[in-house]
């Protein structure tokens, strides 16, 4: 298992939208029904959405997905007219579940490996806004023991620790022209890692209803000493201009997030769930940048971002057709945290929809396939940067097919 | 259900996927409206500013770039003509007039080297103390052009019938039979259906940077030639844009030196100068006043600028030399000791800071001046912006421009000021704009026709013109 991870882990992780730069693709059933899972103990993938509904999983089981993103924002510039379209990578946000309890016991421990945070965005080096971004890769991949407790029969509380590593590439045009008319280029390469909780309770009063909430932690993601290269004409490098051999400190806060669930059991065949989300984007106020050596034209920098705390909501349904088969469907609507005046090309950011679909089939006793497919879009936006000043219209669109294998066992 | 089943339900998600993945965002601007105005033939009227002059010449690369160009290329969106002429420098004499090039930064401080002329074609029969002091013929276009800029046009010159014999800009766009004919008459022969008028920065530019020795163009005249000017351009209806002149005294060439002896020397030194109206033949042969170092333009206040005709010798100011002033009688052909006796100085005593020895009037433009400049600026542009009015012709602020770009403007994440070199706006020679700089200049045009005749002409994305280039 150790091996299989770090193979996947070597996809390059992570990637795009959500909201903000939250990746809410964490497990194959519930993606297909709006991601609402707090309120639901469907599997393994508990371990992210409740870690209290976790005891009370029917079985042990260990599984691992996959969620291949496609997405293309555009940029209509209110001031050429012109249109540009990203050229992004093909993000590979993965999970890996494992839950484990010994028979007749009310305990239950697991291990999540997900990734709930990433954006990876390629505007080029062309593009009108290519003095605020021109590419960014953010990784993080969670990693989370947990312990969870049944309470009674119908109540179960968990907790765990996140560990979570990660990475940023951030690339930008740099507004110095050399004699032969190349663009300056200034990139920050570095590693971060950051450590925080997820908790959760879960209730079943009856048969008919069940309701979770859950609480993540914001988890500060530390980058210290990253390489900071700037590609400058000869005449600007050195220690007066941009030294070689620069490094940086920045913090990026990835929020915490509060869920609430409620699922419904109107028929044994159906269950219906809804779910709020409340993500603490406020934490994201500044993106600062600290060079370890400063000169008259580096200084460090401080940009305004301004989140602001925003909710989600979700929907989602399944259809057990056949004890082996399952059908789902679901929607969710998430209200941006960018403020007007702050979106910026990194984050292309606006209320966003996201309709979702998915099948689920058993094979014997112990091996479940579970597969979705999320098609999103952000309503078109229209906003001026108060600090770059770019100014112009943006959308997103993408589309997510998504697989996960499971093994269950006793 | 069957695993066959299962393989043909993920086949047909697959196949759903792959369709939609071609599904893209669809953002796309309306096509331009060229509105009330008709851009089938445009024109361009002005000087230095309009012909493209930057880094202290005109050359290829500088005319490619003027705003004019740019405005025309953006006009073809809405039916501007497919091609707008410019009287180019030919690809083997691409340098023209030659220009100022950076080559190093010393210390913190830039290093410029001149590209030597290519596009000289021989001698003129005199030479011209303002427009050719070095009495030089240009390589000649006179194929039709759509660019009229010519370097060094005062407004005062547009009905100048000898002007061609003067200023070797315009004489090189003449043909021969066309030596006497004065500008506004060439212009007026274009015809447009549209033009833009750019007009009068030379008539106060060169007192500034002469350091108020050569003779503001006054009023009286400014006022009945610009007139007679814009009824040319629009005899036959044609609409138009026209923008104001930027203030000569907060550009670099103005602003720069004056920080850089302030920093040096303490603030209350007594500074001496030769001042007065001055004659372009007989300069400094006025009344030497005093002000102190500390009333030197800078960042920090201050009223006297020291323009960067003063680059060779503000490190010399506060030492015991006679530098300037044999350069001075060297540069003129008269003996050293003659310009001693006519000025009367002693230059055993520290330049510029004794009456004795005082800076020249060349090296400063003192209060008096740039209150008599300014003044004069603002009465040339209280008359632009009557007449434009009056024409019901589009108009641009290019004072109040200049005076934002004081504090400085960003540009998609681009910050872009006034400043010398680093500030991107300016070319090396501290007077004229960088192609980024025209790029502004042709938005603000562009912005200021739309806003006239509801056309939506789009703007350029200026961060693709550059700055000053480094080495």
């Amino acid at each position: 298992m150790k091996k299989v991870f770090f193979t996947i882990a070597a996809l390059i992780p992570l990637l795009a939208p959500a909201q903000g730069f939250q990746v809410n693709l964490q497990g194959q059933k519930q993606i297909a029904m709006g991601h609402a899972g707090t309120g639901l103990q469907l599997d393994a993938a508990s371990v992210f959405f409740n870690p209290g509904a976790v005891s009370l999983l029917e079985h042990n089981s260990v599984s691992a997905g996959i969620s291949p993103i496609f997405a293309n924002s555009a940029f209509l510039s209110s001031s050429t007219s012109q249109t540009f379209r990203t050229d992004n990578p093909v993000g590979t946000p993965f999970t890996f579940y494992g839950v484990w309890g010994p028979e007749r016991l009310r305990f239950k421990a697991g291990l999540g490996v997900y990734t709930p945070f990433g954006s990876g965005v390629n505007w080029g080096s062309s593009w009108e806004g290519r003095f605020a971004l021109e590419q960014i890769s953010l990784q993080s991949i969670f990693i989370q023991p947990t312990v969870s407790f049944q309470l009674t029969e119908n109540l179960g509380i968990g907790a765990g620790f996140v560990y979570a590593p990660g990475s940023v590439n951030l690339q930008r045009a740099l507004p110095v022209t050399s004699a032969t008319l190349t663009q300056g280029k200034a990139e920050l390469d570095g590693r971060a890692s950051g450590i925080g909780f997820n908790a959760g309770i879960y209730f079943q009063p009856a048969d008919v209803i069940s309701v979770g909430l859950s609480y993540r932690s914001q988890v500060n993601m530390q980058v210290e000493n990253g390489t900071a290269t700037f590609t400058v004409p000869a005449s600007l490098q050195g220690t007066t201009g941009f030294p070689a051999g620069n490094t940086f400190n920045a913090e990026l806060p990835l929020p915490r997030t509060i869920s609430l669930g409620v699922g419904l059991y109107p028929t044994e065949a159906l269950t219906l769930s809804v779910q709020a989300d409340y993500v603490g984007w406020s934490a994201f106020d500044t993106l600062a940048f600290d060079y370890a050596t400063n000169t008259p034209v580096l200084q460090d920098t401080r940009s305004p971002r301004r989140y602001q705390d925003s909710f989600s909501f979700r929907l989602g349904g399944q259809y057990q057709v056949q004890e082996a088969l399952a059908l789902r469907a679901g929607a969710y609507y998430a209200l941006t945290p960018v403020p007007e005046g702050y979106l910026t090309p990194e984050t292309p950011d606006a209320d966003r929809i996201g309709l979702s679909v998915g099948v689920g089939y058993r094979f014997g006793e112990n091996f479940v396939i579970d597969a979705s497919l999320l098609y999103l879009q952000t309503a078109r936006r229209r906003d001026t940067n108060l600090e770059t000043g770019l100014s112009g219209t943006f959308q997103t669109k993408a589309l997510i097919p998504g697989i996960s294998v499971t093994y269950l066992f006793k | 259900m069957k695993p066959i089943h299962i393989t043909k339900t993920l086949a047909g998600v697959a196949l759903a996927a792959g369709a939609l993945l071609g599904c893209k965002p669809q953002l796309d601007a309306p096509a331009p409206v060229r509105g009330t105005a008709d851009f089938t033939r445009y024109i361009a009227v002005g000087n230095s500013l309009t012909a493209g002059y930057a880094d202290n010449g005109l050359y290829r690369a500088g005319q490619l770039n003027s705003y004019p160009s740019i405005i025309a290329q953006q006009l073809q969106k809405a039916g501007g003509a497919a091609q707008f002429r410019q009287p180019l420098f030919p690809e083997n004499q691409a340098n023209g007039t030659g220009y100022l090039v950076l080559t190093g930064i010393t210390g913190g401080l830039p290093v410029l080297s001149s590209v030597p002329p290519q596009a000289i074609r021989g001698r003129a029969a005199q030479s011209h103390p303002l427009y050719n002091p070095d009495g030089v013929l240009l390589t000649k276009y006179t194929e039709p052009v759509e660019n009229y800029g010519v370097p060094n046009l005062r407004l005062s010159d547009v009905i100048d019938n000898a002007y061609a014999a003067k200023n070797p800009f315009y004489e090189r766009i003449l043909a021969d039979n066309e030596q006497n004919k004065p500008y506004l008459t060439k212009v007026a022969e274009a015809n447009p259906t549209f033009f833009s008028c750019w007009a009068g920065n030379s008539d106060a530019l060169h007192f500034a940077i002469s350091g108020g020795q050569i003779p503001l163009t006054p009023v009286a005249i400014f006022g009945p030639v610009y007139d007679q000017l814009l009824n040319s351009l629009t005899q036959n209806r044609a609409k138009g844009v026209v923008a104001n002149i930027a203030s000569v005294t907060t550009i670099p060439f103005m602003t720069t030196l004056g920080a850089q002896i302030k920093a040096r020397l303490p603030q209350n030194t007594p500074l001496f100068v030769r001042s007065g109206p001055g004659d372009i033949q007989r300069p400094d042969l006025d009344s030497v006043i005093q002000t102190t170092v500390g009333n030197l333009y800078s960042s920090a206040g201050g009223t006297d600028l020291i323009p960067l005709t003063a680059s060779a010798y503000q490190d010399i100011v506060g030492q015991r030399t006679g530098r300037y002033w044999r350069d001075f009688a060297r540069t003129r052909n008269i003996p050293v000791s003659a310009v001693m006796t006519i000025y009367s100085l002693d230059t055993t005593q520290a330049f510029g800071l004794h009456p004795r020895n005082p800076l020249p009037t060349a090296l400063m433009l003192d209060r008096y001046e740039v209150r008599a400049v300014n003044e004069a600026v603002q009465a040339y542009n209280n008359i632009i912006r009557t007449m434009a009015g009056n024409k019901g012709l589009a108009f641009v602020d290019a004072n109040a421009l200049l005076q934002r770009f004081q504090t400085g403007s960003i540009f998609n994440g681009v910050a872009v000021n006034s400043a010398f070199i680093s500030g991107g706006l300016f070319s090396l020679d501290g007077v004229h704009l960088t192609p980024r700089g025209y790029a502004i200049a042709a938005n603000e045009f562009i912005k200021a026709i739309n806003a006239k005749y509801a056309s939506t002409i789009p703007l350029v994305d200026v961060n693709n013109y550059p700055a000053v280039r480094f080495p």
